[in-house]
């Protein structure tokens, strides 16, 4: 019973894993605590119910499309708003994205109506055993999904000279911009790069679970819980929080109960912030 | 008159030893200077003395009492005071309001702690500048004020971490010459200075960090002429000009 | 000092209006604005002293609000206690509890403090949905009293709300006027301004933090009673909504944080648009009255992120310029 619960925490882990890159991304370069992440995983979850009813497009092919779609509305998003904040004071710099959740929300509950919606005939359905585990084979598509695509931007951050070039902004920005580097591109690029992370999560989810304004709330929520675990700024810490979290919420929604796995997860943050007022392995600023 | 004692104090950050076993003392009336290369352990030195970090062994005693691991404000209300290195000031209130909430800690009253805040600026030449948001003003005069926010808290002991940093001449002989004034109000003082001819000349003694240890304390003659201050640190350059 | 009368007599004059406005719009969906207007006029100071005084951002005020309103039902409703009794109570017991939960909390800066306050609002509220003694997620019912002052009820007119609510924000403004000149305010700002500096001047930083998080929570648990008079029910979705505490952030940001007018002016602005866009669009399920409220928070924090007070401010400014180039000419 045990392995099927760790099972199932480290597939949920997994997804919660690249929706916290994504926002963790976002801090390190530009001290930003995207508080929209989870608004817009539900955009992206959106789309792809959108492209599989007009189109027949699977969520789980289309996350590539999604992404990219979620890259570019990043950038836009990045161009139109988080720039101008930037410079602007802590509590601008915090709120400016609660706004834009609060928007994103209403606005798909005003367009979309508030109803569950979810995709049927997506190509990853089913279950199998794997020994004595029992596998939902959308939810291993989905975390087997989210790693790829943790695995990428990883090499993308490591490999290659604009992910170092933003690697080197968050560890120091103005000596960055002293070596010439673009800050205003980079910051742009590492908000759509940030945002396409919530958008393949969204994808990728879309293809089991319900669709609905609210949804990407708790995920959200989760991945700030996860980040801060992590400490802000570090992606690795950002997954391994988020793995964290999703075993504290199966096994705590087991053994404990279901309606207590939020606030287990809530409490599990607290209690580790408490000790560790940086995270687990976070450096730097308040 | 009081004094404070500081025996063996220790202070370790995981492999290295930041302040090495270090003891001295500093009376009234008395302007005790420390130096040392960059790195010695001086602004260390001084969190654990302030409180801002607990010493891993030793004692500092002020007034009968064993301060060390206090919490910074209770070190504060006894009388200790301290400048930080890097300028720390509170940016978006304006520099009268600034001194104001050091003055509230002997003057719990708005009007008396507005008055002590008045009588402080006055005493460190900034009372033209207290409408102005601290954000505003220049770094020596953000220096100035940290002296002045130290000042309205009555210290009996104040420890100033380069404050003369990036003074032109003039400014420094006003430096000097303020603390020697502090100095006959009965204040005991600690001073970090990279500026050599400005604490050489006001220091009843010097005591030289190197690598979280002391290495020399003395007068600044005999620091001056001490070889192995000389060799850490200082150079010819100073010793010529100190013998002069 | 000319200043100071100027502004405590636009205060009372603010304070005439608001007294005889209740006599001018009677419409019972008018005076729902004007109950609504007050407390979350009340609810933006508490949270002003605690956030924009003290500089600690809470985006979980729900949690004390929801305390609140459930403590003095529990007293009516289990116990027979007067609300008025309740009202007291819901203060004292979310001051101390606030008080108890803020000193683990007053250790976290910035955002982990912003960010914890969330997690508390929500596990909180999950407390309260699976605590069969209140109800649980149904939550509890306050039993219909005749309308008087004494029983905290008022059904044909809702002016007593407005009216205990105004009576609150009174208090609570004097409040902050006497603080903003004192240790307290002085304390309060040099904590928010640099943490480090305060100690080191003497300031006890725990002190003042559990301070301002146990008087911002009193307050806004007392607010959380209004209300749950107001509304005649308590429950955990409704007094624990992650909206509330949202809301009030908000109210106070846009108004101008860190002054005592923002959160007001906040209030009085932003609480008529909500509510009149969620008449106007029918179906409070809509979502319309919100998307505005986001475009505008985001629209504030874009350009103008001092508030409304920030602008006050800048034409106060060339006002007084504009009249020194007259008086030199």
């Amino acid at each position: 019973m045990i392995l099927q619960l760790l099972t199932g925490g480290v597939l949920l882990g997994c997804v919660y894993g690249l929706v916290s890159m994504g926002l963790s991304l976002i801090y390190g370069v530009m001290g930003i605590v995207n508080f929209a992440h989870g608004a817009l995983v539900m955009l992206a979850m959106y789309v792809s119910y959108w492209l599989n009813t007009y189109v027949s497009l699977d969520p789980v092919i289309g996350t590539p499309i999604i992404a990219l779609i979620m890259f570019g509305f990043g950038m836009i998003l990045y161009k139109l708003v988080i720039k101008r904040v930037l410079k602007g004071p802590f509590l601008a710099r915090m709120l400016v994205t609660f706004g834009l959740s609060i928007f994103f929300i209403n606005m798909a509950q005003f367009l979309w109506s508030p109803d569950y919606r979810n995709i049927q005939g997506a190509i990853s359905k089913g279950t199998f055993m794997l020994g004595s585990v029992f596998i939902e084979l959308p939810k291993l598509v989905a975390s087997v999904g989210s790693l790829i695509v943790a695995a990428l931007i990883y090499w993308f951050l490591r490999k290659t000279k604009t992910g170092l070039a933003i690697q080197a902004i968050s560890i120091d920005r103005s000596a960055a911009s002293l070596m010439g580097i673009n800050l205003e591109k980079l910051n742009a690029i590492a908000f759509g790069i940030g945002i396409a992370c919530a958008g393949a999560a969204g994808s990728l989810l879309a293809s089991y679970y319900y669709i609905f304004p609210d949804v990407g709330t708790m995920f959200g929520l989760v991945a700030l819980v996860a980040v801060a675990l992590g400490g802000f700024g570090s992606t690795e810490g950002a997954l391994i929080g988020a793995i964290l979290i999703g075993i504290i919420e199966t096994l705590g929604g087991f053994y404990i109960g279901p309606e207590y796995k939020y606030a287990l997860i809530f409490l599990s943050y607290v209690l580790i912030v408490i000790v560790r007022p940086k995270g687990l392995m976070g450096w730097g600023a308040d | 008159m009081s004094e404070l004692v500081v025996k063996n104090v220790t202070k370790r950050f995981g492999g290295l030893t930041a302040v090495n076993d270090v003891s001295f003392s500093v009376k009234s009336g008395e302007i005790l200077g420390l130096i040392g290369p960059n790195g010695a352990g001086k602004t260390t030195l001084f969190s654990c003395l302030t409180g801002f970090h607990r010493p891993d062994a030793g004692s500092v005693v002020f007034e009968g009492r064993d301060i060390a691991g206090w919490s910074p404000n209770n070190i504060c209300s006894i009388g200790i005071a301290r400048t930080f290195q890097v300028v720390q000031i509170l940016q978006g209130m304006t520099v009268l309001e600034n001194v104001q909430v050091g003055a509230f800690l002997r003057y719990p009253g708005a009007a008396a702690a507005r008055d002590k805040a008045i009588k402080v600026l006055e005493k460190v030449g900034m009372s033209k500048r207290a409408p102005v948001k601290a954000v505003n003003l220049t770094l020596p005069e953000k220096k100035r004020l940290e002296v002045a926010m130290c000042l309205a808290t009555d210290p009996k002991v104040l420890m100033l971490d380069e404050s003369m940093a990036g003074l032109t001449p003039t400014e420094i002989q006003e430096a000097t010459s303020m603390l020697r004034q502090l100095r006959e109000d009965g204040l005991a003082l600690i001073v970090v200075e990279h500026v050599m001819e400005a604490i050489m000349p006001i220091s009843d003694r010097i005591m030289v960090l190197d690598s979280g240890a002391k290495i020399a304390e003395g007068t600044p003659r005999e620091i001056a002429s001490n070889e192995r201050v000389i060799s850490a640190y200082l150079g010819d350059k100073y010793v010529k000009r100190c013998k002069v | 000092m000319a200043n100071n009368k100027r502004f405590i007599y636009t205060l009372l004059i603010v304070l005439g209006i608001a007294i005889v406005l209740p006599l001018v719009l009677k419409a019972r969906f008018q005076q729902h604005i004007l109950v609504l207007v007050m407390l979350y006029a009340v609810l933006g100071e508490a949270w002003n002293i605690m956030a924009g005084y003290a500089g600690m951002v809470s985006i979980g005020q729900a949690a004390f609000f929801g305390i609140g309103a459930y403590v003095s039902t529990i007293l009516f409703v289990k116990f027979q206690v007067n609300p008025w009794i309740g009202f007291i109570a819901a203060g004292l017991v979310t001051a101390a509890f606030a008080t108890v939960i803020g000193l683990p909390f007053s250790r976290l800066r910035g955002r982990y403090f912003a960010i914890g306050t969330i997690a508390l609002g929500q596990m909180i509220k999950v407390v309260f949905e699976n605590w069969p003694w209140v109800g649980g997620a149904t939550g509890m019912i306050i039993d219909m009293k005749k309308g008087s002052f004494w029983n905290f009820q008022f059904h044909a007119s809702k002016t007593g709300y407005y009216y205990i609510a105004l009576g609150m924000l009174v208090f609570v403004v004097v409040y902050i006027y006497i603080m903003e000149r004192s240790k307290m305010g002085f304390y309060f700002k040099a904590i928010r301004e640099n943490e480090d500096v305060a100690t080191g001047l003497g300031v006890n930083k725990t002190k003042y933090k559990l301070l301002a998080i146990a008087i911002s929570a009193g307050i806004t648990g007392m607010c959380g009673t209004i209300l749950a008079q107001y509304q005649l029910y308590v429950e955990p979705a409704y007094m624990f909504d992650h909206t509330i505490s949202v809301t009030i952030a908000l109210i106070a940001v846009f108004g101008g944080s860190g002054n005592i007018i923002g959160p007001i002016l906040g209030s009085v602005i932003l609480m008529p648009i909500s509510e009149l866009t969620r008449a106007w669009m029918g179906s409070s399920g809509s979502g319309i009255d919100l998307m505005i409220y986001g475009v505008f928070i985001v629209l504030m924090c874009v350009f103008e992120p001092d508030g409304l007070m920030g602008i006050a401010r800048k034409a106060g400014r060339r006002l007084e310029a504009r009249r020194e180039k007259e008086v030199a000419a």
